[in-house]
Formats: C-alpha cells, structure tokens, sequence
C-alpha cells in the first residue's frame, strides 16, 4: 500500500468536510447565485438534515433520493445524507415522472429530498429541504462512515432495458476525489464550477473536491450545464479555476466568443467521451489552461485512468493515460477473458495482459507508472509498438471498484470479478471498453467491446433502448445506434420494423415518455427487416442511413392535420416556429415547417433546448419548464406546452364600471402629445389598396364595424385629480366620416400627406381618421390614420388584415365573420399594469439606472448645430445589404446561437461607433411588448422603447461584438417591462429639449413577424414622400427581402444632418456587411473601409439661455408648493427644488398642471414647465399668466421668452412608428 | 465475449466479504477466493447466484456487522 494519499480508514468526504468546517467555519462553503454558505453554514444545515431523516428512519445502508436543484440546497441536502449514514440516490430532472418514480422504486429510496413536492408521485415520501431543515436538529452527531458503506447510487442505461443502479462505496468515492485535490493542485483559493448535473457520477469530485480542501462549491447561471453560452457567462461571473465538460459540450464551448474573458480558468477536465487534440487546441488558442482527460466508468468511481494533455499534440486521439492514484489496470487482448478461459484462459490472460498501476498522487502525470504484481505487464511480454493496434479489453481494479448493481447479484458476478493481481479477495471490473497501448505505455481508448455508445456523455446501451422500442404494440423488431447526426453532433438513432405503416414518427414521443431524454433516439426510421448476421445478430453496419430531411408527417393523407389546422397556426405554435427558424437557421418559408416537424430530427440537439425555453419564454413571456421541454419534440407539442404555462393566470377582465387605465405607453403618448400638442409626429397609417370597383359606402361600412368592434378605436382619454384615464364610447356613438378624395397618380401622396398633415385631440374619440383615395387606377387606397396612442405596428396589421375582410365580406353582399377579439385591450392593460409592480420596476429601473448613468450622445462628423429645440422634420435614404453579405452574416450568428436582430443591429452599432469614432453608444429600439400569446390579436399600443447600450472594443473581431451585444440584448430585453418614460425620468431627470432623451438613434427590424411585417415598395414611397418625419437624430429600418438580403431606410433629421451624411452611413453598413461577411474575425476598429464624403463636424449649439430670475407673489406659490408635495408625498420640498430631480415623473407633472389649471384657471404648457421644473418657476408662470397678475419678469404673455425656454423637447417616441402599411 | 465462452465450465467463487463471482473451474480461484462448491456453464453458474446472493452488500457493511445504530 505505497501511497502518499492519506490512510482510508479517517480520510472518508463526510468526516474530511467536519474537519474542513471546524477549522475554518466562516470560510465560505457554497456560492451560488441563489445564495451562499459558510462552511459553518453549511456544517449546521447538514446536520439539520441528517437528524431529520434520522428521525425518518434513514440510517447505514439506506437509500435517500434527491431531486433538488443546483445550489447551497443540494449540497447541504448531500452532506446531510451522508451524516445520517444514508446514500444519495441522484434523480435526473428531465425524466418522466414515471422513470422517476421507477428508479426510486427499483433503489428501493426510503425518501426523496426535494426542492418542492411534485406534482407526481415520486415511489416515496417527498420531503422539501426546507421541511428538513426546519424539523432537524443542528447539533445532530454524524454517524461514523466505513469505508464499504454504500455513498450513492447512480442509475446507468441496462443492456437488457432495464437500467442498473451503481452503488459506490465511501472508499472509492475518496479514493477519486483525493487524487483529483492532489492531482489538479486544489487549494481553498480555487473555485470549481458545479455544473454537471448529479445524475452524471463526476458530479461528484466537482462537490467533494473543494470541500474537502476547504475551496468553495461554486454555482453558475442555471442552464451553465446544458447551455454552452450560460456556461461560459458563468465560468467568466464566478471567476472559477476548474471546470469539467464533456467533449460535446467543450467543443461548443470552445466556440463560445465569452471564453476569452474567462481569464481565472487554469484547469478544463474532459471527460465522458473520446477528447481529440485538435479540440483540445481550439480550447487553448482561447484560454491559457491544462487539460486533463480522465477516463472510467461509474462502476469504478467517476474514473480510474487520466492523463494530462501535452500541448505538443496537435492531431489524433488524446490519450486516457495511465491508471490513477491506487486504482489498476488489466488489459486483456480481445477474445480472452479473465477467470474465464478455456485451458489457456488465465495462462494466456496472465501472459498477455498488460497489467498496470499507478502512483498515488504522481499518477497520470507523466508516465510515472510502474507494473505491480507477480506478472509485471513488461515481464509478461504484452506488444510494444509493433503491436500498437492491437486491442484490449480494459479491467479496472483498485479501491474505486464499486459495489455492483443494486439488487442485481447476477449481473453484479458477470461484471464484477476476481482479481488476481489485488489484494486477497478483491474483485476488478469489466469495463467491456476497448483500448491500444501506446508506445508510451498509456492507453487510447478505442471503443466498446459491445454496443454500448455515448452520446453527449450519456452512456446509452442500445438494448435498453431497443427493448422500449419493442415494447410498442406496434414494433415488431428494432435496432439503436448512435450515428453523426446534421451538425455533426453525435446522435442516437433507431431502426423500426413495425406492423402498422406510419408508426416510426410516433415512436420518438412514445419513448419520451418512458425514458430519459439522453436515451431518446433523435430519428427513427422503418425499415421492412432489419439487416442480420450470419449469427443472426442485427448487422448494425447494413442499416441504412437515417433520414433526417424527410419530417415525419403524421397523419398525412389523411386530412386530419389540414382540417384541424384550417384556421392557421396559433400564436404558440407561431411562436414555437419562429423559434425554432432562429435556433436550426431554418429559411422561413422554404421548405415549409409544418407542425409535426420533429425538433431533432431537423438537426436541434438537447443542448440547445435551454436556448429555446429562453427564445420561448421571450417570446410569450411564459416560464417554460425546461424538464417538459425535454419531453417533446413537434410543433404541435411545444406549442401545447407553451399554451399550458399561459394557463396559470390568465387576463381577467376588469368590473364593469372600473376606472380604466392607460398602459404604461399610451402614457408616454399622451405626455408626449401634451408637450407637443396635436403634433403630426405620432401617428399610425395604415394603407389598404382594395379593388377600384368597391363602393365607397362598403369601405365606410367596414371601417364602421372595425371601429365598433375594437375598443380602442373608440377611447378617448382624460385626466382627473387621480391622474390620467380611459373613457370607451359605446359603439355608434363615435363618429366615423370616410373622406372621398379624386385624385391623380401624381397626386396620390399629396393626399396622403394632408391626411398625415395633423395630429389628434385625444380627449375625444375616435382618434382616427379615414380616406379613400382614387386615382382613376383600378385600385383605390383606404388610408386610415390613427394616433400612435391607439395602436403600434403589429396593430396596424390587424387592422388592415381585418379591413381588407370585411371589405371583401360586404363587397360579396355578406356580413365579415370576424371572432371576437380573445381580450380586451384594457383589461390587457389593466393585467400589464399589475405585472409590473414596484418591485418589479425598480429593479428593472435601478438596472437601466446603472446601465445607462452617463451615456455619452451620439454625433456624427458633419452635424450642424443642434437646435435648441428638436425639429421632427426629416427625410431618408435607401439601406442595401445584398444577400451574399447578410447570408454569411446571419449564418455566424446562427453558429453563435443568436438571431438575425443581434447580428444587424451589431453591423449598425459598428458603422455608428466607426462614423462617430465613439465606440460607446446607446441605441433605442421598439420590443413588442406582447408577452402572452392573447395579446397578439388585440388592436392597442403595447410597444415600448428598450435603450441598448453597446461599448464595444475596437480591437474585438465582428463575431466577438455579436456576441457581446447578444449578451447586451439579452439583459436588456430581460428588463423590457420598465416604461421607457420611467427609464428616461430615472436615468435622465432634466430634459434636454434638444434631443430625444437616452439615445439618438433608432434599429428596428421588422418582418420578422414580431414588430411588423415586410412593407411594401409602394407604399414606402408614398409614405417616404408624404410624411417627412424624423423620430430621432437617426433611424435604421431593416426588412428581409425575398432574396436573402436586407432593404431598409435610413431616416435622418434634417436639420442635423445633410443627405450626403445619411448616404454615406448607409454605404458604410454596406461596406462593412461585405468585410465582416468575408472574414468575420477582422477587427471592428481597423478593418478597412473607403472613407466617407462627411462633412466637416461642427461644433454643437451653445449653452441655453439663462432662465430669469423669478419674484413672485407667495400665495400662488405656496399653493403651487402644496400640490407639488402633495403629488411626490415630500412634504419637506422647497420652492427651488427640481421637480423632475425630486422624483417627478412626466406623468406626474401633467397631474400637476392639471392642478394647477383648476386652481388658477390658466394652463401652463408642459413645455414651459419642464424648462424650469421647480414650484417656484412654476408659479411664476402662473402669475404671468393670469390675466391681472404681478409683473414678472418674464415680460408679455406671447414671445416674450428665448425659444429654448418656450419649447420643449418631446422626449423619445414610443419606438418606431411603423411606415409600413 | 469469444463465442464459444457459453460452452465453457466456471465454478462460482465467493471472496471473504460474502461477494460471488465466476472463476474458469479448472483454475484455482486467486488469493481470498474460494470455490462455492457449484461449477457448471455461465448460465447456470449465474442462476445459481441469483439463488444463493440475495444481498450485495459487502459483510463489512451489512448492518450486523455494525450494530445497528
């Protein structure tokens, strides 16, 4: 027993962790995002734990399950069972419930410790940690451990179907575990991310390693074990040191842009599968690590053989290295057997095998083995580099042996064998792996002796899954094997005969419910006989190649899909489809996807399921359980699943009578409209070309019963002493008058434009207006103009789909069958509104806060000087991406697991930073704001504005700035909720009335059936003639065209900016779509572009004027003065002091101008007030106002101010307001 | 997992912490190993543990040789 491990008799995890705790007990223990653990902490939580189970029963030998996520839970929840002497039994989170409940019942768990209680029967009592920790008491004694006590038991695939459960004893649990502390140089200043899921038996040394080195158990973000993006973000979050993947994962890894920024991480530890150098290399052109590459199966604890990558390897199998710490090798040529042979069996064995131990703690580090035993494997003559390609059946003997199979003696003799080079008595395992000697004495892994594969490092027996398949009534033979699946990515695929043609697509949802998701094959195909040897054995070379591009169509030809389907898809199955064309980079209507398409089998992988529950929860602002995700695979099903989580709290409907709010847009809207009065600014048209023979009087009848029908169509809005609110009109009691207008072609946008000439009146209803506009063509446009308060883009599409029906409906001299709308646009509004609650907004706004403190302004070379007061007056030119530029771009995103918005709106963020030579630039852009499936049919403003903060490093190449603003986006659109006038009153208390606040700059990309659809050229140019209007400095519409690239329309104010600036900002995206297209990995600084025509920068206006000094009369101010206390509550506030500093709201101050017209009966102009915001500027302008009143010093009522005092700056329209019809 | 091993003859062997496994029967079994008494081919070998090993667990770790708690 030469070691340098300690003795084993005390060196056991659980009496190693109290040493660990008594000596350093505030050290921390567990950090993870949902909290953390001091070793003492963590000492007292499980001993809580193991006293409570105690009290169940649980002792020695006992069996407890555990189904609790990652996190301080998990480990005390371990610890715990530990000290009450029991083993953990891992549950996997994404099984059935019914294989849950299986393995508990096949280990024979006395309990299961949970998180929360399931909604399924668990096989045994469920016991929250909570519960366990409330119940138990900390100064329970731990039971002393032995080392052939069982320490968990793990459940791995079973040839013959059913699965085996591992049980692992203390001893070879701590033989493992110390070697990696030893082996990997763990000290207590290390940080090991535990990421793998319990359910993988390296989970383990991840926990124990650090614990029993006084190093703390570090947690990432949750999906870090199944995401490769997550696990980068949390790799670079937690600073950690060590970390372990599987090669699947690693690869992905290796690609993922936030490695580099992973600047602590010395250790990369791959197991689970073959690892190649050529990865290997990939790893360390990104990170400066050591890569260890350990090998051994779970009836061996975690691993028996590793070896350290050498650098110097650039191609080719890495090896699995020597034997580690005590363990030891026996490698038998292929076709002996050990204790099994014929006369020869064990001469031969003896002569042949090659017989190898390590060195404790030197072991596997640079060939420091040395052979043991009577037949020292250099003695017994085993092959030398001659023999290099002959193979070998791997036994594993030392102190990681397990215990065997649970409850299965036979399986556990067939496996489990003597060993003649251990100890009296001992026993080696039989790995059925196949492996080379190296000329250097190593081993190579060379595959399975049996069928046995991996996939993603799941060990899969095909038998396990074959048998499930057999088990279908309807399968009368089967095969599995695991193959190259699109992508590359290794995949389990299966082989059917079955006696009802069209069963194979039903097959993938069938196992799904009956096994893990690891052992669910991604395709299954039928096959008339499956190929045999001559043995009579499946001839798994003959069976021909799975076929991936043909989608299972279930139930096709039958018509049952085209009748169930004939009103469309529905929302979630939309959502589900746009979805899964950013996820697998599917063309969005070639070939169609129809709603039995399987995610798998079009190329998606399990680890991307993480990524589609985020884009799925995005998109219906729904928690979707990743665990039910993993259990389906169709359109159909994930759409059913998504329409299930909508279940839970649905949108209920306001009292009849209630006060009706306005949603947080319609706010900004109307703020926006006080400042700025009837302004032509905020307006939403919507073009209908219908055929010229329609008669007017159909048209004003559909737009009649659009407008009867829609709620919003009929609201008007007004405010009280309890601020601002909604009246809805009854139907018929709006006026709706549809103009007639002759015209000419030539004349036809100078219709439009006297239509889009005005803004509203929101305090009466309807804020609408509608005209059909003839030309003498044989099409006529019905053009209604809404103000943007009624609606946002995706309304006007409704609206228009809508108009277009009706028309046809009463053209035909019927009635347009139109269903009710699902939900009420204000009790829509009411449900947002109670979605976002105080806690809520601030912390989202504390974010934008922090995010956005200090953001520099956008100016590009050749601004003229501002004005003091934003003009909207604007113009704009053409965007070109050609389709050669943004294919390639959009395919570097879709590698990156991003979308084609991140992607442009990175191009565009470029192309301003290079103009503007700031590479720290906020950009605004519109988010939908339809988070629930039921909104998406409903005419009303939800759109917000989300400011998009990039800073991106100059020296970054274009994929790593994708990446970056991916990340922005991604924090960003988490925070959508808050108000874009609370994040400009929260960031930005003064207004500037010169620009629009947070940004100046608008991206938009529409037709991505999200903010719009694709418009159309026609209208573009009536609109782009009729309604010069520019929502900011900058604005960038892209859409999609049909041939793969992009068009657009880059809007500019003009009177910052001339044509040329605008033409040549749009030359630069293109240029640069062209450069990073070619070679993505050029710098975003540097690279090359022609230079643009800019004109000369000048410098900015001067400093505004000085406002006056104010006298003014104390009564007026004193009431003035109480109201502003009275609406911010701050009693304390002074006359000089800064509404809008002091916590004013725009909203708020309109409430206060209300206040002060019913006082004094003057109205004060949002504008004026916010010049100078504070009570006593304000009164004074009441006194000047008044028509007796005190002199001020402002002097008359008209003119009399500079103009910057006078006019205000609308602040930031609600998003782009949509040009397409 | 040559093909012929189903004919071959094993002997069930048990080691001292009551573990079972197969050993070739015409080979003595290695140190701390000791023959059941049972030889015959795999298949009956194996039938015959499953009839005489009803507890997997290791003497040492079975509770009787604790005490229980």
């Amino acid at each position: 027993m030469d070691t340098l491990l300690p003795p084993l008799g005390p060196a056991l995890l659980p009496g190693l962790f109290l040493a660990r705790a008594a000596a350093h007990p505030d050290a921390p223990a567990v950090l993870a995002p949902s909290g953390a653990l001091s070793y003492g902490e963590l000492e007292d939580s499980a001993r809580r734990i193991a006293g409570a189970l105690g009290g169940m029963g649980a002792g020695r030998e006992s069996v407890v399950a555990l189904l609790v996520p990652p996190g301080p839970d998990l480990v005390a929840a371990l610890l715990g069972i530990w000290l009450a002497g029991a083993c953990y039994l891992p549950l996997d989170p994404f099984a059935p419930p019914a294989r849950q409940r299986e393995t508990v019942l096949a280990a024979g768990a006395r309990a299961v410790v949970v998180d929360e209680v399931p909604g399924h029967d668990l096989g045994a009592p469920a016991h929250p940690v909570a519960e366990l920790l409330a119940v138990g008491d900390p100064r329970t004694p731990a039971l002393p451990t032995g080392e052939r006590q069982a320490a968990y038991v793990i459940f791995t695939s079973g040839s013959t179907g059913t699965p085996k459960g591992v049980v692992v004893e203390h001893a070879g649990i701590a033989h493992r575990v110390l070697w990696g502390v030893e082996a990997l140089g763990l000290t207590p200043r290390d940080r090991v991310l535990q990421k793998t899921p319990l359910t993988f038996d390296a989970a383990g040394w991840e926990l124990f390693g650090p614990l029993v080195c006084g190093a703390p158990v570090v947690y990432g973000r949750p999906g870090a074990g199944r995401d490769p993006a997550e696990l980068a973000a949390s790799l670079r979050e937690q600073r950690a040191t060590v970390v372990q993947v599987v090669p699947t994962m690693l690869r992905l890894l290796a690609a993922e842009p936030e490695l580099s920024a992973c600047t602590e991480l010395r250790t990369v530890c791959s197991a689970g599968e073959p690892l190649g150098a050529e990865l290997c290399r990939r790893v360390l052109d990104r990170v400066d690590v050591e890569i260890w590459n350990t090998y051994g199966p779970t009836e061996c604890s975690i691993d028996a053989l590793a070896h350290r990558y050498d650098p110097a390897q650039t191609a080719g199998p890495v090896p699995i290295g020597r034997p580690l710490g005590r363990s030891r090798v026996v490698a038998v040529p292929v076709g002996s057997e050990v204790g099994g042979e014929g006369d020869a069996a064990c001469d031969s064995g003896a002569a042949e095998a090659a017989r190898d131990a390590g060195h404790a703690g030197a072991a596997g580090d640079t060939g420091a083995t040395r052979p043991t035993g009577a037949l020292s494997g250099d003695a017994a003559g085993f092959p030398g580099p001659a023999g290099a390609d002959r193979l070998y059946e791997l036994y594993l003997g030392g102190p990681g042996v397990a215990r065997g199979y649970h409850g299965d003696p036979v399986r556990t003799a067939e496996r489990f064998v003597p060993d003649p080079e251990g100890p009296p008595g001992a026993r080696m395992f039989r790995t059925g792996d196949l492996v080379r000697r190296r000329p250097d004495g190593g081993y190579e892994f060379a595959g399975r002796a049996d069928q046995q594969v991996k996939v993603n490092g799941v060990r899969v027996e095909p038998g396990e899954v074959e048998a499930a398949l057999e088990a279908h009534p309807a399968v009368v033979a089967a095969a599995v094997r695991a193959v190259e699946g699109p992508g590359g990515i290794r995949r389990l695929a299966a082989w059917a005969v079955v006696s009802a043609p069209g069963t194979a697509a039903a097959l993938p949802a069938y196992l799904r419910d009956r096994l893990p998701p690891a052992l669910v094959p991604a395709v299954v195909t039928e096959v008339a006989a499956l190929p045999r040897t001559s043995s009579g054995k499946t001839d798994h070379r003959r069976l021909p190649a799975p076929d991936w591009s043909g989608a299972p169509r279930a139930g096709a030809g039958t018509g049952e899909n085209a009748s169930e389907d004939a009103g469309g898809p529905t929302a979630e199955q939309r959502m589900v489809l746009d979805a899964w064309r950013t996820l697998l980079g599917l063309p969005a209507a070639d070939p169609p996807l129809t709603l039995d398409d399987d995610f798998f089998r079009l190329g998606g992988h399990s680890l991307q399921l993480t990524r589609l529950a985020a884009l799925l929860g995005q998109a219906s602002g729904r928690d979707v359980p990743l665990a039910e995700l993993h259990r389906t695979a169709t359109v159909r099903e994930q759409a059913e699943l998504l329409a299930r989580a909508g279940k839970a709290a649905p949108v209920a409907a306001l009292a009849e009578g209630a006060r009706l709010p306005l949603s947080h847009a319609q706010e900004r809207f109307w703020v926006l409209d006080r400042m700025n009065p009837r302004s032509r600014e905020y307006l939403l048209p919507i073009l209908v070309w219908l055929p010229a023979e329609v008669p007017a009087a159909v048209v004003e009848d559909a737009v009649e019963r659009t407008v009867a029908r829609h709620e919003v169509l009929r609201t008007r809005y007004a405010m009280d002493g309890e601020g601002l609110f909604a009246v809805v009109e009854p139907p018929g009691h709006v006026p709706v008058v549809l103009r007639r207008v002759d015209t000419s072609p030539e004349q036809v946008a100078d219709a439009v434009a006297e239509q889009l000439g005005s803004g509203f009146d929101l305090a009466a209803a309807p804020l609408l207006r509608a005209a059909l506009i003839r030309d003498g063509g044989a099409e006529q446009l019905l053009l209604v103009v809404c103000h943007h308060i009624v609606g946002d883009g995706w309304s006007s599409h409704l609206l228009e789909r809508e108009l277009r029906a009706s028309v046809a409906a009463l053209a035909d001299g019927g009635v347009p069958d139109l269903p009710a709308p699902a939900v009420r646009y204000t009790d829509a509004v009411a449900w947002q509104r109670a979605e976002l609650t105080a806690d809520v907004l601030a912390d989202q706004l504390a974010y934008w806060r922090k995010t956005l403190a200090d953001a520099p302004e956008l100016e590009l070379p050749g601004m003229r000087p501002r004005p003091a007061v934003r003009g909207i007056e604007g113009d704009a030119v053409v965007v070109d991406l050609p389709a050669a530029s943004a294919e390639a771009l959009l395919a570097l995103g879709r590698r990156a697991g991003t979308t084609p918005y991140v992607v442009l709106l990175t191009l565009w963020a470029v192309a301003l930073a290079r103009t503007s030579g700031a590479w720290d630039l906020t950009v605004g852009t519109p988010h939908a704001g339809r988070t629930r499936p039921e909104l998406h049919d409903v005419v009303g403003l939800f759109l917000n504005t989300v400011v998009l903060r990039t800073q991106l490093a100059p020296d970054a190449t274009f994929a790593e700035a994708v990446a970056a603003v991916d990340g922005v986006c991604r924090e960003a659109f988490a925070r959508h909720a808050a108000p874009f006038e609370a994040v400009a009153d929260a960031v930005l208390p003064a207004r500037d009335p010169s620009r629009t606040p947070l940004f100046q700059n608008l991206f938009a990309l529409v037709g991505d059936g999200m903010i719009g659809q694709v418009p159309r050229e026609r209208d573009l140019g009536i609109l782009g003639r009729a309604w010069k209007v520019a929502r900011t400095d900058l604005a960038l519409t892209l859409w999609p065209r049909p041939d793969g690239g992009y068009g657009g329309a880059l809007e500019f104010s003009t009177e910052l900016y001339g044509t040329a600036v605008a033409a040549d900002l749009a030359t630069r995206l293109r240029d640069l779509a062209a450069r990073f297209a070619a070679d993505p990995r050029l710098p975003i600084g540097s690279v090359t572009l022609p230079t643009t025509a800019a004109e000369a920068a000048e410098s900015a206006a001067g400093t505004a004027a000085e406002g006056p000094d104010v006298e003014v009369d104390d009564g007026r101010l004193e009431t003035v003065l109480g109201l502003v206390r009275e609406l911010l509550e701050q009693p304390a506030l002074g006359p000089g002091d800064d509404f809008m500093a002091a916590g004013g709201t725009s909203l708020l101050a309109a409430r206060l101008l209300w206040g002060v017209q019913n006082a004094f009966g003057v109205e004060v102009s949002m504008r004026a007030f916010f010049d100078r915001p504070t009570a006593a500027d304000l009164a004074a302008r009441v006194g000047d106002l008044l028509p007796a009143g005190p002199p001020g010093t402002g002097g008359e009522e008209d003119g009399r101010e500079p103009v910057a005092a006078l006019v205000d700056s609308p602040a930031a329209p609600g998003g782009p307001t949509e040009r397409d019809a | 997992m040559s093909e012929s091993a189903a004919d071959r003859t094993y002997q069930v062997v048990v080691n001292d912490e009551e573990q079972f496994s197969l050993w070739d029967a015409r080979r003595e079994p290695p140190a701390g190993w000791r023959p059941s008494g049972f030889s015959g081919g795999r298949e009956q070998c194996l039938e015959h543990i499953a009839g005489v090993w009803k507890d997997i667990r290791p003497c040492s770790a079975r509770p009787s040789a604790d005490g229980r708690r």
